[in-house]
């Protein structure tokens, strides 16, 4: 009887545990410390606005005229449709603005896994609104961040 | 002996099952609690039901290690990740040989537990399995949550008490199981009702900010625009839908609800079936929407819902309705069974 009262207990206190991490992490940029996460997925409801995307100048030495967002690239990157990417591109824009040693890791990241060798790219700040982005694929370039290359390091296989 | 899990109600007199449906809180999300069948029939009946899916789930889990395998040639050539707090030792060996390390511990502990599930010791390695193999696959930029639940079940189960080969385990080993194998759903449906409180407590703020919210009319265009947008994909219904923003506002608030209530539906077994349905078709709606696919937690809801040890086959839809979260006073229970 004691160890099934034991049972009941720790199970009460991993529930309420999991539950009041999971709401600490949303203070944490990242939202998570694997693996406890708040699990507010899809939450907030976007609106216009400005976010980063990464505009290809170059892949495989190759010059891209006129450059295109890498999401658009489905030629010339395996990758394209990786919402991983994505994310990086926030968090690489979000780093570089806040000047904060987070760029170097999100470069890493970037340009070792998921873009070709000898590649170059611009960080763009872009605006929209996604419903008219959706409808007319306009967008707005309102800021340009610098423009990197991969040139030096090894590419790696992912997805 | 107050033994009895939570989804079996003990035996009630009338009277206190009336007194408890008239709390204030009872009252506002509705649902009245019944007379059960004898407690230790449903407890033997829920207990080889339970075992059962436990195999299940551990036959999953191997099949899952399996199919990883025609990968392996390609993640052992994988560059050094940012490797997540369970990978970091990874920075430490040659990385070659610690990825080889975790492909193996991870099938060699689901083969294991797929084997031997009564025993804890298998399914101490089939969680570290899983928990390595998670945390090296997501260490590589941004983290997916489609596996987080089955390694958080794989974690709780190591709590199932041993049982012996060829004895019968005592009521209070059953007892125990069944509280474990609860404790499992609990965690589940637990994420669902922060996701569902997420959406909720951030609408609450957008709106207080004069923004659009998951409340308004257009919000699931909005989120469906944005998140193809972001990936360059086109989804099956989700252009459509984005032409057709209304039609989202109904199918956006009833996923709130399924969220936001699922933790209650552990307390109520008339609703798992029920709800698993909601969570899967959920997902699959998901996936047309916006190309979001979480096919374990699929199987989860499967395993642990839609066969729920603790559904009772005399169970009908007239309980099924009057048990649901705030909508079940308008359907009253016909007759307490």
């Amino acid at each position: 009887m004691r160890a099934y009262r034991r049972i009941r207990i720790f199970i009460s206190w991993f529930l309420s545990a999991y539950f009041a991490m999971g709401l600490l992490m949303l203070l944490r940029p990242d939202m998570e410390i694997f693996p406890v996460f708040s699990w507010f997925l899809f939450a907030r409801v976007p609106q216009s606005g400005a976010q980063f995307g990464l505009l290809l100048h170059q892949v495989n030495s190759r010059k891209i005229e006129p450059p295109r967002l890498y999401q658009e690239a489905g030629d010339l990157v395996p990758t394209a449709h990786s919402v991983t990417v994505y994310k990086l591109a926030q968090e690489l824009g979000a780093a570089i603005e806040k000047n904060s040693p987070e760029t170097t890791r999100c470069r890493d990241l970037l340009e070792k896994d998921w873009l070709p060798p000898q590649s170059s790219y611009e960080l763009v700040k872009l605006n929209s609104d996604p419903v008219t982005r959706w409808k007319t694929g306009k967008y707005e370039i309102i800021q340009r961040l610098g423009t990197f290359t991969n040139a030096d390091k090894p590419s790696g296989k992912n997805e | 002996m107050s033994t009895i899990v939570n989804p079996s109600p003990p035996q009630q007199n009338p009277k206190e099952a009336v007194g408890r449906s008239a709390h204030p809180l009872r009252h506002l999300l509705g649902g009245k609690p019944k007379l059960s069948a004898p407690a230790f029939r449903l407890q033997t009946k829920s207990f080889g039901r339970a075992t059962l899916l436990v195999r299940c789930y551990y036959a999953c889990n191997l099949y899952f290690a399996l199919a990883l395998m025609a990968d392996w040639t390609g993640l052992l050539n994988r560059n050094m990740p940012a490797p997540l707090w369970p990978v970091a030792w990874l920075t430490h060996v040659p990385l070659r040989t610690g990825i080889g390390a975790i492909l193996w511990l991870y099938l060699l502990g689901a083969l294991a537990a797929a084997i031997f599930p009564q025993k804890r010791w298998t399914r101490i390695i089939a969680f570290a399995g899983v928990f390595e193999w998670v945390a090296f696959n997501n260490s590589y930029g941004k983290i997916g949550h489609s596996m987080h639940l089955w390694t958080l079940v794989s974690a709780l189960l190591i709590f199932l008490p041993d049982l012996k080969r060829g004895e019968s385990p005592s009521r209070t080993q059953r007892q125990k199981f069944l509280l474990i194998f609860w404790a499992c759903q609990a965690m589940i449906m637990l994420a669902y009702s922060m996701s569902g409180l997420g959406k909720v407590v951030v609408a609450i703020y957008q709106g207080c900010l004069g923004q659009m919210h998951a409340f308004s009319s257009n919000a699931l265009a909005e989120v469906i625009a944005e998140r193809l947008l972001e990936t360059n994909s086109r989804s099956l219904l989700g252009p459509w839908l984005i032409d057709h923003s209304s039609v989202g506002w109904p199918l956006l608030l009833g996923a709130i609800y399924l969220e936001l209530f699922a933790f209650l539906t552990v307390f109520r077994p008339s609703l798992h079936r029920f709800w698993a349905c909601g969570l899967i078709l959920f997902h699959i709606g998901s996936f047309l929407l916006l190309t979001v696919s979480f096919p374990q937690n699929c199987l989860l809801l499967a395993l642990f819902f839609l066969s729920s040890p603790f559904h009772r086959d005399d169970e009908n839809w007239r309980h099924t309705l009057a048990d649901l979260p705030l909508l079940g006073r308008l359907f009253p229970r016909q007759c307490a069974s």
